[in-house]
């Protein structure tokens, strides 16, 4: 997460709109991550767990699911 | 770097209580790093206390020799530590180590502390019985200070930014010194090209020791193969990443080895040769299962016979060998999280 | 006489760093998905892509060489070209 964290952060700060996935039990990690480079708005959406141990259709449908979160982050149309 | 702040407490604040609510401990009392003790750990090195050691992961914030020595004295250290203490922050801050990735893993590593050398007699360090275990002032201090250094410097904050899925003891400290004296061969930093006269830290990211127990064997052979049949488990990481691993041999283990003729060098290629499992089994678990092609192998590893054997590391200079442990034995292997380590001389 | 402490930790939270702007619309906009390559994350990049791709954008996948680590200069060079990325997975 941390590694994902830092290398987003040095695309926004290249003007580049990011948006990181993670598993829901990895968000705190990674706000506190983004707050400790200085970056706390860093938009980072979670995935329900467990991931890593589902088959591949199933890791597909978690992206299917989590798109509508995604386009928000990327345009900022949270909230509205 | 500004000095670090200095908090004033009030009459009804307890220290050692403040420094719980401040977050600074490692769920264990800290010694209240006044200003007078933090002056008194500053004399045990002649470097200025605003100099900066390192940055620690994963918050990237400044060791000053101020902070290390605050820390130091949180631990309990006495002021002839420190010089260990800052060789080690040296030592784990080296990028090879990867600390950050290592801070912020899932897998339970964390940096071991091996010293070597002089420093070990000056400061009374154990190299011998219960040697992993409590009992001695500076192992238990050493290593209690680089661990509160990396999580109230470097912020690795259990289940925040360490995610750590289980840990293990050695997160409250985890420091030993080689038993040099009883061991048939060079010592771990002479190895490593130093001189016995030199002190040196070793910094080694791994898991909690795993016992070898081998009362019977009296040859190199049968007591290697002990060794190595411990060494290659399915759960190890090496399996699926490949990288160092440490071997600590006790001395009466060593002294039956060496008895055969055998050198480090003679160990270290019967373990590279002999630590396999076939891609039968290492297929049921690890990073990517029944997905062999994704696996950190190397080349030469054909992934589509089963019976291929799977090297635990990649090479024998990825086994690394200390001598230490009192009478009885038992010997350990300590899985690493596939970064090497990194030895640094003790100015 | 009071007692003092000195701080042990990291002081100093660093520079406040706003985030870039955000896209105003998808369709035409290049979007890079980069890999860390833990398990199943091709998986979840790749309906992400598709989805992306029938939105109208423009698709990039690159991949890392390892989780562990933080992505190699040429990766993230790589990205410079794209509106947006995303990653995956942080687990």
């Amino acid at each position: 997460m941390s590694c994902s964290v830092h290398d987003m952060v040095e695309m926004e700060r290249k003007g580049i709109a990011t948006v990181t996935l993670c598993t829901a039990g990895f968000l705190n990690a990674g706000a506190q991550k983004a707050v400790m480079s200085g970056m706390p708005d860093l938009r980072i959406v979670g995935i329900p767990s467990p991931f890593a141990s589902l088959p591949p259709e199933q890791a597909r449908a978690r992206g299917l699911d989590a798109f509508e979160a995604l386009i928000a982050a990327l345009t900022g149309a949270e909230g509205q | 770097m500004a000095v670090a702040t200095r908090h004033t407490l009030t009459s009804t604040d307890d220290p050692i209580q403040y420094c719980y609510d401040r977050g600074w401990t490692d769920g264990l009392p800290v010694v209240p790093p006044t200003e007078e003790r933090v002056a008194a750990m500053l004399g045990g090195t002649g470097l200025p206390r605003d100099r900066v050691i390192a940055k620690i992961p994963p918050a990237w914030a400044e060791a000053t020799v101020e902070k290390i020595a605050i820390n130091c004295v949180m631990a309990g250290c006495e002021p002839s530590y420190i010089p260990v203490v800052i060789a080690a922050v040296r030592a784990m801050t080296d990028p090879i180590l990867n600390l950050n990735g290592m801070q912020c893993s899932t897998h339970l590593s964390t940096p071991l502390v091996v010293v070597n050398g002089p420093i070990r007699t000056a400061l009374n360090m154990n190299s011998g019985s219960n040697v992993f275990g409590q009992g001695n002032r500076a192992n238990a201090t050493i290593g209690r200070a680089v661990k509160l250094i990396l999580t109230n410097i470097g912020r690795a904050i259990p289940g925040v930014t360490d995610k750590a899925t289980l840990g293990h003891p050695g997160k409250y400290t985890y420091c030993i010194a080689e038993n040099e004296e009883q061991s048939p061969w060079d010592p771990l930093h002479v190895e490593r090209g130093l001189t016995r006269e030199q002190s040196a830290v070793t910094i080694f990211g791994c898991e909690a020791p795993h016992n070898v127990n081998n009362q019977a064997s009296r040859n190199a052979f049968d007591l290697c193969h002990t060794i190595a049949d411990t060494m290659a488990t399915l759960g190890k990481n090496m399996f699926y990443a490949q990288g160092e691993v440490m071997v600590v041999i006790c001395p009466s283990h060593a002294e039956t080895i060496a008895a055969d003729g055998w050198s480090k060098q003679h160990v270290k290629e019967y373990l590279y040769e002999k630590a396999r499992k076939p891609v039968r089994l290492v297929k049921l678990g690890g990073l990517y299962g029944r997905e062999v092609a994704r696996n950190f192998w190397p080349r030469w590893v054909n992934r589509t016979d089963e019976d291929e054997m799977v090297p635990l590391v990649r090479r024998p200079s990825e086994i690394t060998l200390v001598v230490a442990g009192g009478p009885g034995r038992h010997s350990a292997f300590l899985p690493g999280w596939a970064t090497p380590s990194v030895t640094v001389l003790i100015d | 006489m009071s007692v003092i402490l000195l701080d042990p930790s990291a002081e100093g939270v660093p520079d406040f760093v706003p985030i870039a702007d955000r896209l105003k619309e998808l369709a035409g906009k290049r979007v890079g998905l980069l890999d860390n390559i833990k398990h199943n994350a091709e998986y979840l990049l790749a309906a992400v892509g598709t989805r992306l791709e029938e939105l109208g954008c423009e698709v990039k996948t690159v991949r890392k060489k390892t989780y562990t680590k933080i992505a190699e200069p040429h990766v993230l060079a790589s990205l410079e070209d794209c509106d947006a990325v995303v990653t995956a997975i942080g687990d």
